[in-house]
């Protein structure tokens, strides 16, 4: 049974018709919501879904042009629609328009919140939305976009990083301070109201329509566009990240989504290895003959160094399988390409 | 003047007094709970100033700044264990925080203290438990998350809006006005002074123990905290700086009160070295001390009950 109201809305009957006929059809019986579905993760994440079966509600909170990325499934297993998450009305009309079967909460301000107090706004009460969202429609899982930033700040002195580490209670940046209190709150929210929830903390991501300025990124581009890269601090030649292709974290994602059971709550999606940033210029230089971007790297470590700087896969391995696939090479190949035929 | 959200609660109040000792005046809110206990009663409409608040409510906070000049801010209200479900816990919590954050930064005041407790301190295995321990993000209760939140969430606030903050990791309290009744000393204390047998959820074992500060000294480590000129951390461990074992309390009591029935069984079940915290932080930097050993507490305690059936 499905909350009320939902006979009185047009658009669940159209919608649950559609459902029928389409679960006959592909096997599914619901539609997952995705929060931040136009975002960078948030289109390959729904590109993994549909290519895995599922049709997919994407969100967005300012009007975007349609994404050619999804075109040919828009309409037919991609939705678009507006959200805010902290508005909770908004929220249950989409609940009544369609019958979700799970929730992908990858929406969050990033740095680019209008104050500190909406910041604050955003993250914890669009998370608290979410919880009872889930709740409400019984969903048969959350997954909640988390961080390796989670990782950063003191307490955890080198990697690999566990899930099961323990950290400080304190953090450097808004990714790490949001993320890092949202998952104390939905582990909480979870074993109160037994609602399945996963927490993803997720490595840095790059790849196609990634336009972020993050190192990887900016180099890429200035290899790309025959400039030097430059760098608003001192990038160090031999700092790492935990670097992952997004076709792989879209994967983990839906593995991570669709599983039938999960034994934990909290899930590392990253590339297994700690790439530095002399190998991410190298890799890039291979891509684009000609190109100079090691020479704009400061030589040797940084201040922020820290031994073994990835995170650990082995939970998310045995449990649902997941392996990353896109080789260093390949990965930049294809982001250089895509880079390539869009200008900034 | 300093406000303190839950003022007129258990520990509100003793730091109420303690604050007013100090020379300084206090704005107390209440929710629902109405007292005006001896010690505080005659500071009211003097040094101390009673208001209806739910801190829920911002504007309702923010409009208390208009009627007093705050330059000081202490968030103890939290809401009953229980009282709410999953998802208005949630709320009640986390807009309580937004609130009190709010308000800090635009009444730019000196300093905003937090409360916190040693529940954070849940699946360190050994103590003594000190302020930079890295802890476990899966919380086995309410008080652990909603206490972990406020930390990682009021420490990031402090830094990008550049507030004073200090978060007050505040240890098991008991003593006069407490009246949850959710730990061991006043409990036993209660049965002892009533002359009945201790309510309890389950055995008491006389080896387990825990870190038990009295509600006195808590206060005054709250109000040093909020008052000294300036603080090397952000973090602070306020309670006895011992692990008090059941069977000790029950000794301190039986000085008192001899005939007191107090049943326990032999043995410990706790499987945790040094249940306490550390206290070399607030030692260090603002000379804080306990001062009521375990017998001037069941003492002082007694003597209040008797004088204030509860």
């Amino acid at each position: 049974m499905r909350g009320e109201g939902e006979q009185s809305s047009a658009g669940f009957v159209e919608s649950n018709v559609l459902c029928t006929l389409r679960s006959a059809r592909r096997g599914g019986d619901g539609v997952i919501l995705i929060t931040g579905g136009l975002g960078f993760i948030g289109l390959h994440t729904a590109r993994a879904f549909i290519d895995a079966g599922e049709d997919v509600v994407l969100t967005q909170h300012r009007t975007r042009p349609e994404p050619e990325f999804l075109r040919s499934d828009l309409g037919s297993h991609a939705f678009i629609e507006q959200l805010d998450v902290t508005d909770a009305t908004r929220l249950e009309e989409l609940g009544k328009k369609y019958r979700f079967d799970g929730i992908c909460h990858l929406a969050g301000p990033g740095y680019n919140a209008p104050s500190l107090k909406a910041d604050y706004e955003i993250n914890v009460f669009g998370l608290l939305n979410m919880l009872e969202a889930a709740d409400r429609w019984q969903v048969k899982r959350l997954t909640l976009a988390s961080s390796v930033a989670v990782y950063y700040y003191g307490g955890v002195d080198r990697g690999p990083f566990r899930e099961d580490m323990r950290l400080s209670m304190s953090a450097s940046n808004p990714i790490e301070a949001f993320k890092k209190s949202e998952e104390i709150l939905a582990w909480h929210f979870a074993e109160r109201t037994n609602i399945d929830v996963a927490m993803m903390r997720i490595g840095l991501i790059y790849g196609p329509l990634h336009t972020y300025n993050n190192p990887a990124a900016r180099m890429a581009r200035a290899a790309v566009d025959s400039v030097k890269p430059q760098f608003p601090v001192a990038t160090y030649a031999e700092d790492t990240t935990d670097l992952c292709h997004v076709s792989d974290c879209a994967r983990a994602i839906v593995l991570l989504q669709t599983a039938d059971k999960l034994i934990d709550r909290v899930y590392n999606i990253g590339g297994g290895r700690a790439t530095s940033n002399q190998e991410i210029a190298e890799a890039i230089e291979r891509a684009v003959p000609g190109a100079d971007v090691t020479s704009a790297l400061t030589a040797g470590r940084g201040p922020q160094y820290q031994e073994d700087r990835y995170m650990d896969l082995a939970r998310i391995r045995t449990d649902v399988g997941y392996e990353p696939q896109v080789s260093l090479d390949d990965g930049i190949g294809a982001y250089v390409e895509w880079l390539r035929e869009h200008e900034q | 003047m300093i406000l303190i959200t839950g003022g007129m609660g258990f520990i509100g109040l003793h730091t109420a007094r303690s604050l007013i000792d100090m020379g300084e005046q206090v704005v107390l809110t209440q929710y629902r709970v109405a007292r005006e206990p001896g010690f505080i009663q005659p500071e009211i409409g003097k040094n101390a100033f009673v208001e209806q608040l739910d801190v829920a409510d911002g504007e309702a906070l923010l409009a208390l700044g208009a009627k007093y000049k705050v330059d000081g801010l202490i968030h103890l209200a939290t809401p009953g264990l229980g009282a709410l479900d999953a998802a208005g816990d949630f709320r009640m919590n986390m807009s309580s925080l937004l609130n009190v954050l709010e308000a800090a930064r635009t009444w730019e005041v000196k300093r905003l203290g937090i409360a916190s407790s040693v529940t954070v301190y849940s699946g360190v295995q050994n103590g003594p438990f000190t302020e930079d321990m890295p802890l476990r993000t899966t919380p086995a209760n309410a008080v652990e998350a909603y206490k972990k939140a406020y930390e990682v969430l009021a420490t990031h606030y402090a830094q990008r809006a550049g507030l004073d903050v200090v978060l007050l990791r505040i240890a098991g309290i008991w003593g006069p006005l407490y009246h949850s009744m959710a730990n061991v000393p006043s409990r036993l204390v209660h049965a002892a002074v009533k002359g009945v047998e201790p309510e309890l959820r389950g055995d008491l074992y006389e080896g387990d123990a825990q870190d038990y500060c009295y509600v006195k000294d808590c206060g005054r480590g709250i109000a040093l905290l909020q008052t000294a000129e300036r603080l090397n951390h952000l973090t602070y461990n306020i309670g006895a700086g011992r692990a008090t074992t059941n069977k000790e309390l029950a000794e301190a009591i039986r000085r008192h009160i001899p005939n007191a029935s107090l049943p326990m069984k032999p043995g410990v079940t706790l499987d945790r070295h040094n249940p306490y915290m550390d206290l070399t932080r607030i030692k260090q930097d603002v000379g804080y001390e306990p001062v009521y050993g375990l017998d001037a507490a069941v003492s002082d305690y007694i003597a209040w009950l008797k004088e204030n059936p509860e």
